[in-house]
């Protein structure tokens, strides 16, 4: 066990206070806005807080520390372009300031307004498949990262084994998100992601010090530039990213940024679009440091730990003669570097980052089915309106039906090499469709319905077949390449939506014309 | 060595961007939340 006793009496500390001040929101519902966009009352520093809160999560720190581990200083250019790319998003209000003019609550919302109750509800169904499936990456990872860090994994109560103590740990994870998110919606998050995101902070300054410190500014580069020679420090020649990649991230960044349902609720949930644009241009600059800091932990570890055999050009992490994982790394660094104490407050921040994380993103996704699956099915069916208590009640069955999927998906499915691929690709399966249907439905006069379903098709294709079971062999392998289907996906979306808008005007000429 | 340079140079922008934006938030955003207590129990209130 890697914990002392300072460090437990300070984690249990912050988990009661947290959940203390979770419980506390429900006095604030009184109605669906209340719950799903806390009755758009956000300002700028709370708005920045609860948006870098949502969006920065262990998850983030493993998937970026596992990718500076395996891709050195040239992983840091996916990190400068999902900063850069916000702050312009915020500085121009580019789609985020006409959301909030709409006052929607969920992105799908957008489709049943500018085109049809139709495509609302294939947007929402994606937009739940998608995002589900990539949540459902994260407990396993989180649990993994805290019994690393606390050696909760060489820990076996009872006989029980390191998996059993690692499902008890997601299982623990889970129930405190759900005890505060089902109760008080949004009011709950905005509260938590507050104290959540100065702990986070915190811990996440504090790391990147303590990792420098260890590892050696000069050791850092030697290492990066001995191990991985030019591909280590320039992205265009690596060949896992390259310009593919780049261009790939470009377009998932800037629909991240504007169409990504936990970030597009902070926007709903701003006192005014121009708050919204403040608070996206600022979370931009801590964008920057959400990705690099981490990244730079995972490149610290490669430099302590770097020393095992190579396994498609990476050297395997070697920790007290024991090989790991990559991704367990970076965890791994912690475990040795941190003293008693400064341990405690750091898996603190860290468990802040995954519940706040974890509740917008159950909040996020049960609102979809809930709004834009539910709803428009009971409209189609010609059914009555439900109440608003109603609608809270079935976000919150919702939310105990998420948690369920991405419990059991976290245990079973295998997830492939490296995780920020597998949550990118299953983000694009709706981000492509929606993104270039929303550019075009704001921006463009001939954007019509046709263009808006063909545009989530074959968005959606696109990033679904490299998913698909290996046994499918009639799949060219070169769809299978993760960052030519990311990019392919958004093409094929453009594609998609230009064809059925120019066709469906036509369409639309010739009916009125006879 | 240039490129050495540059990702140096960001790293600094980005650590020391989430380190100052951090102590603003921490310090002015305990009003903003009491302000949207207020005005929630306002809108109940209506």
């Amino acid at each position: 066990m890697n914990f002392a006793a300072i460090d437990w009496v300070i984690v249990v500390t912050y988990l009661g206070i947290s959940l203390g001040m979770g419980l506390l929101g429900k006095r604030y519902i009184g109605n669906v806005s209340h719950y799903l966009v806390a009755g758009r009352e956000l300002g700028l520093y709370v708005g920045i807080a609860t948006l870098a809160a949502t969006e920065i999560g262990t998850i983030t720190f493993m998937y970026y520390s596992e990718f500076g581990y395996k891709y050195g200083f040239s992983a840091f250019s996916v990190a400068l372009i999902s900063g850069l790319v916000m702050i312009f998003v915020g500085r121009t209000g580019f789609i985020v300031k006409r959301f909030r003019e709409m006052k929607l609550m969920t992105v799908p919302e957008y489709f049943e307004l500018k085109y049809s109750r139709g495509l609302r509800l294939l947007t929402g169904f994606l937009v739940a498949l998608g995002g589900v499936l990539n949540m459902g990456a994260f407990l396993i990872v989180e649990g993994k990262f805290l019994t690393v860090v606390s050696g909760l994994d060489n820990w076996h109560p009872w006989g029980m084994t390191s998996h059993q103590v690692l499902v008890g740990v997601m299982t623990l994870i889970l129930a405190l998100e759900l005890a505060y998110t089902v109760l008080g919606g949004m009011v709950s998050v905005v509260i938590t992601d507050f104290l959540q995101y100065v702990l986070l902070s915190t811990a996440t300054v504090l790391v990147s010090i303590y990792a420098v410190y260890h590892a050696g500014w000069g050791n850092i580069v030697e290492k990066v530039t001995t191990t991985y020679g030019r591909a280590g420090i320039n992205p265009f020649f690596h060949p896992d990213i390259g310009w593919v990649f780049l261009a790939w991230q470009t377009l998932l960044w800037f629909s991240v940024h504007t169409c990504w349902q936990t970030t597009a609720m902070r926007m709903f949930s701003t006192k005014s679009p121009e708050t919204s644009k403040k608070v996206m241009t600022w979370t931009g600059f801590i964008f920057l440091g959400r990705g690099m800091l981490p990244m730079l932990w995972g490149i610290c570890a490669l430099t302590l730990f770097g020393t095992g055999a190579l396994i498609g050009g990476v050297p395997s992490p070697v920790v007290h003669g024991k090989v790991i994982e990559p991704l367990n790394a970076m965890p791994a660094m912690l475990a040795q570097i941190l003293g008693p104490g400064i341990r405690g407050l750091v898996v603190a921040g860290m468990l802040a980052a995954t519940m706040s994380v974890n509740s917008s993103y159950l909040l996020g996704w049960s609102s979809v089915i809930s709004q834009d699956i539910i709803l428009p099915i009971r409209q189609f069916l010609g059914k009555p309106m439900l109440s608003s208590s109603t609608q809270i009640l079935m976000n919150r069955i919702a939310n105990l039906f998420v948690s369920l999927f991405v419990m059991f998906w976290g245990l079973y499915y295998r997830l492939p090499d490296v995780v920020y691929k597998y949550l990118n690709i299953t983000a694009t399966i709706f981000l492509a469709g929606s993104f270039i249907s929303v550019v075009g439905g704001i921006y463009w006069k001939r954007a019509n319905t046709l263009g808006g379903y063909l545009a989530m098709s074959m968005g959606a294709l696109g990033a679904i077949v490299p998913l698909l079971p290996e046994s499918f062999t009639f799949i060219p392998s070169i769809l299978r390449n993760l960052n030519v289907a990311g990019f392919l996906a958004f093409g094929g979306a453009m594609i998609g939506f230009l064809a059925g808008s120019l066709l469906g005007n036509m369409n639309n000429e010739r009916q009125r014309a006879a | 060595m240039g490129l050495i340079f540059f990702w140096g140079l960001w790293l600094i922008v980005s650590g020391l961007a989430f380190a100052v934006i951090t102590v603003i938030v921490t310090i002015k955003g305990l009003a903003d939340l009491s302000s949207m207590f207020r005005e929630l129990r306002k809108q109940q209130g209506h």
